[in-house]
């Protein structure tokens, strides 16, 4: 599968994302609406992408081979930049997605000590300075915009404690 | 109307204060190499939201002035661009600091920087008024034209190839067609009550230029060393009247390279930058002398990447298409705060666009002043390490999507947004043509579909009327003149290297 490189990958994906869309419009045209409809915008990009990623997939075919010998001089990633990057992303998925559930103050704390535990290059000598932080930035957040601008940012199991 | 939109901002000391407060913001993001004008732009959306309308854009508007001025810091004492706009900088600000002229070089950096503000600022003002009545006489179809055209442009000059540029646009302009159509039905939201309004511009400019970012940066080295600081004094190395003389043609130039490149769609101060330092170098009587760090090649870069600012201002206040990213940026801003640009914006908004006006030219005054003064304190945050920066850059970031609507729905789009940045990346694409096309996606849709109502589906008047022909033309001509380029440097066995715009 040498010629199955990122390119055509891509390409491949990004045709079959406009094909899926060309048939959701086909199948969510009004009957009855005329040929300047609602669809008739989004029917005209998917079939540009189609023909996009045609294009993306020719040229990823003839530039198969240079790509594959440039990915295999290519340096292997460094393992801990690859757990950084991972942990990163899903530590900002986290707060993402329980920011409602466990409240601003908790859920931004807990974020911080944990995505600067991950960045910072020496943590075995720093964890109280990143405690420290983690927990000054997060008051100092809280304080300007929750109180000084009046933003009402979700409290969690803190709504009690903190609500003015 | 002018006197009242002056003193809107002259007045008022919060609009100074706000003013202050977002150069210094702006000059810190752009002195850090890693940080951008965009990331100080949408760090700083979600106070602006609770500002007056005139004291919102003021600050947005001096993060933008103050983040294109603060690169030239790093580019000159690091050798490493702050923002993109410095790339050219760094030729010949390198070199002279090297040779242990740093404050002369910064100092040049500094003048000319304010130089180009102030002249594209007056672009913008006579500019703006000029093409906002012109622009009075479009119909749907030079509308739909010109956003066609911002695309291609966009397209074809952001990223390596131009396929994954429209591919880009394409997909940025799909996204912006979420929710209900100018016709009234629902599209693409598969039963989301959140997704009927379409997806908020905030979510998306967040994910992309701030998480988005430090996703990209966190598979890279964070903490990585900016380098040795080399020492500088800016007693005594101000800009001379004779040097002043001697650089004026070229800094005249690069102005109007960088006001011609700021109103081109997403091109940018990189961009503006490089072309106007290769023309003083063409037209230098030592051209040998550019890279050994020459004044003029400072003059030429700075002057220019701050030209972009004013320029980029026009077609976003007159026809609501952003020059920039950091255009993006502060049309989210005015949309929030009720403005909607565009032809009409003098006559429903003419106060409030002159208060803006007043904001850019004192936004140049400020950087020139605070970059002068605090050129010492800017220097020494360059050591702030990125481990603390990051996190709380993205936590702020995370309460500006919150605040925009009080939705939590909003903070997953962040993290969505960011991580399909950090993908689209992965595999090549830019997200230049992918935010602007999204920015532009309504606009054109909805001229779209008006100008074929009117032409009964027929697309043949968007040929025949001669404003909407140039512009299609045009849209045309420049992809094949880069399709064309790109396959003569590929014969050539040259790489195409474009840098990503901020």
């Amino acid at each position: 599968m040498k010629f199955l490189t990122k390119d055509c990958i891509s390409a491949i994906t990004v045709m079959l994302f406009s094909v899926a869309g060309y048939l959701y419009c086909g199948a969510n045209t009004l009957p009855g609406e005329g040929e300047i409809g609602s669809m008739y915008t989004p029917k005209l990009l998917c079939l540009c992408l189609l023909v996009l990623s045609v294009l993306k997939f020719i040229g990823a075919l003839r530039d198969a081979g240079a790509q594959n010998r440039a990915s295999a001089q290519k340096a292997v990633p460094d393992r801990r930049m690859i757990l950084t990057g991972t942990g990163t992303i899903v530590l900002i998925g986290l707060y993402c997605f329980l920011f409602r559930t466990l409240g601003f103050v908790i859920v931004t704390f807990f974020y911080l000590l944990g995505q600067m535990t991950l960045f910072c290059p020496n943590v075995k000598k720093l964890w109280w300075v990143i405690i420290l932080i983690a927990a000054l930035s997060t008051a100092a957040m809280f304080l300007i915009f929750s109180v000084a601008f009046g933003l009402m940012l979700p409290l969690g199991p803190l709504e009690e404690l903190l609500a003015f | 109307m002018i006197v009242e939109g002056i003193l809107s901002v002259i007045a008022s000391p919060a609009c100074w204060a706000w003013i202050a407060v977002g150069t210094v913001i702006g000059l810190i993001f752009g002195a850090i190499p890693g940080l951008s004008a965009p990331m100080a732009m949408v760090l700083m959306l979600p106070i602006s939201f609770v500002l007056e309308p005139i004291e919102g854009i003021s600050l947005l508007v001096a993060l933008y002035i103050g983040s294109t001025s603060g690169g030239l810091i790093s580019a000159i004492l690091l050798e490493i661009p702050g923002t993109p706009a410095s790339i050219a900088t760094v030729l010949d600000g390198g070199p002279m600091a090297r040779s242990g002229h740093a404050g002369k070089a910064l100092a040049a950096g500094i003048f000319y920087s304010f130089f180009g503000g102030i002249v594209s600022t007056i672009a913008l003002i006579f500019g703006a008024r000029a093409l906002a009545s012109f622009a009075l006489k479009f119909a749907p179809f030079e509308y739909f034209s010109i956003a066609v055209f911002s695309l291609t442009v966009i397209a074809s000059l952001a990223g390596d190839s131009i396929v994954d540029g429209l591919i880009s646009g394409v997909m940025g302009f799909m996204v912006s067609l979420i929710g209900l159509s100018p016709l009234g039905q629902v599209r693409f939201t598969f039963g989301s009550r959140n997704l009927l309004s379409g997806i908020d511009t905030v979510p998306i400019l967040i994910g992309i230029y701030a998480i988005g970012a430090i996703i990209s940066n966190a598979f890279g080295d964070v903490n990585q060393s900016v380098g040795e600081k080399r020492s500088y004094s800016l007693r005594d190395e101000l800009v001379t009247f004779k040097e002043f003389k001697d650089n004026l043609w070229n800094a005249i130039r690069a102005s109007l390279v960088g006001i011609g490149i700021g109103i081109l769609p997403g091109i940018g101060g990189s961009t503006a930058g490089l072309i106007s330092y290769s023309m003083a170098k063409d037209s230098s009587d030592h051209p040998e002398k550019f890279g050994t760090g020459v004044v003029d090649g400072i003059v030429a870069s700075e002057t220019a990447n701050n030209a972009v600012v004013g320029g980029s201002m026009i077609p976003l206040l007159t026809l609501g298409i952003p020059g920039s990213t950091p255009a993006c940026l502060l049309l989210a801003g005015l949309t929030i705060h009720g403005i909607t640009p565009g032809p009409l914006v003098f006559t429903n908004s003419g106060v409030f666009v002159y208060g803006v006006f007043t904001a850019t030219l004192l936004a140049n005054f400020a950087f020139l002043i605070i970059e002068t003064a605090g050129i010492k304190g800017f220097v020494k945050l360059l050591d702030i390490p990125k481990w603390i920066l990051y996190p709380v850059i993205i936590s702020m970031c995370v309460i500006g999507a919150y605040a925009n609507n009080n939705r939590s729905f909003d903070v997953i789009l962040v993290f969505s947004f960011g991580l399909l940045t950090y993908l689209l990346k992965k595999v090549r694409f830019n997200t230049t043509p992918f935010i602007i096309a999204y920015i532009l996606g309504r606009l054109a849709e909805t001229n779209l579909v008006r100008a074929l109502s009117q032409s009964s589906g027929s697309w043949t008047p968007f040929m025949t009327r001669p404003i909407s022909a140039v512009f299609l033309i045009a849209s045309v001509l420049s992809v094949g003149l880069v399709v064309r380029k790109r396959m003569k440097q590929r014969k050539a066995g040259q790489k195409i290297v474009v840098e990503e715009e901020d």
